[in-house]
């Protein structure tokens, strides 16, 4: 995010979205209505305050608030503006890897899921690669691919993924007994 | 902390998870076998009623809010998101968001059976939907508003909540709605 116009051919990850467009994100997340289970994203989505997103929190920005504020702001190129055309094509980029992450989360999965998913997962690939042609691919990009397999062989994610273990550590990591080794008094 | 990981209550995915992988047997919502607080039905329901061709009830629970395979629903006058959901009542139909306006549990042939009144969302006035470019995250436009005619849905025909956020597009209000369904055709 920056204040003034970005570089429409600008490849530095984190200065594509403008102040106005943060600021209709904002308002997007504060209008959006949601039941009582899902996961809460932070209205000042951006900003230090709130801390590092959860697992959680960035597949729900990513699978519900961002597409809708994205396609509304993205959607449309205005002939001869170089940066909504490359907006355009972000979005486009960008909603491979949601709808990728929509297919690969889901509870139902077959061949065609894994097909579907192994489509996006390589488009947002190529994206990536032709809009930020400097950009450095990390190990978890060559790991997405192989979930293709994994959905054909394990089946749906929630089976087999390791959140609720997560869950379980972060709670014990919170008893009030954790790290005080030695201060308490022994039983055996 | 054993409850804490399965409260249903949790604002967490882990719910729709453990929902799908527990309530497959607990698909009935007819647990509870007689009315706790029966309440004449109001004359406009019992209307509605015989106008879809179903015998209307004398007595009715009234909850604000049911619990399904986990997941709350509830009144619009209770919370909003809880009674937005997406229905579809013709089996592999296209579904359409509602909005629950009152919960009935009513007896139907010595069962009790949970009936929703719902409000439908019309199509939203536009001629191009962006959000149906990307099928896969199930998003489309609708009308700002529900209408305000009444109709009835069961437990049966609930397929998921969905997240709805108004939106101008192109001058026109609309209501962007995008399922939090977690079973992807």
């Amino acid at each position: 995010m920056q204040q003034e116009q970005p570089d429409a051919k600008t490849s530095d990850h984190g200065r594509v979205i403008t102040a106005d467009e943060m600021r209709d994100i904002h308002t997007d997340i504060q209008c959006m209505i949601t039941p009582s289970w899902m996961t809460p994203v932070p209205a000042d989505l951006g900003s230090p305050r709130h801390g590092k997103l959860k697992a959680d929190q960035w597949r729900v920005l990513g699978t519900t608030y961002l597409p809708v504020s994205l396609i509304r702001l993205w959607v449309q190129v205005k002939q001869g503006d170089e940066r909504s055309q490359r907006c355009a094509d972000l979005l486009d980029t960008t909603l491979s890897l949601l709808s990728a992450i929509t297919i690969a989360s889901s509870h139902v999965t077959s061949p065609a899921h894994a097909d579907r998913y192994l489509q996006h997962i390589q488009v947002y690939l190529d994206g990536v690669r032709r809009l930020f042609p400097d950009y450095e691919f990390h190990p978890n990009h060559h790991m997405a691919i192989h979930l293709y397999e994994y959905l054909l062989f394990y089946g749906p994610v929630h089976s087999w993924w390791t959140f609720p273990f997560e869950r379980l550590i972060g709670m014990l990591e919170r008893v009030s007994t954790n790290n005080r080794f030695g201060t308490l008094r022994s039983f055996f | 902390m054993f409850h804490k990981l399965i409260n249903p209550q949790l604002r967490n995915t882990l719910i729709t998870d453990i929902a799908s992988l527990a309530g497959q047997q607990d698909n009935d919502d007819s647990t509870v076998e007689i009315l706790t607080r029966p309440t004449p039905v109001p004359a406009h329901i019992n209307a509605l009623l015989i106008s879809l061709h179903m015998h209307p009830p004398r007595q009715a629970d009234f909850p604000s809010s049911v619990t399904v395979k986990g997941i709350t629903y509830t009144v619009a006058s209770k919370h909003l998101g809880n009674s937005c959901v997406l229905v579809s009542t013709n089996k592999g139909g296209r579904p359409y968001p509602v909005q629950i306006q009152s919960i009935l549990r009513v007896v139907i042939q010595d069962t009790i059976k949970t009936l929703f009144i719902v409000q439908r969302y019309t199509e939203a006035s536009v001629s191009f939907d962006p959000y149906t470019r990307y099928p896969a995250l199930c998003a489309k436009m609708w009308s700002r508003h529900p209408c305000e005619d009444l109709t009835v849905v069961t437990v049966d025909d609930i397929q998921a909540h969905f997240a709805a956020c108004p939106i101008t597009w192109r001058g026109s209000d609309a209501t962007v709605v995008i399922s939090l369904s977690r079973e992807i055709n």
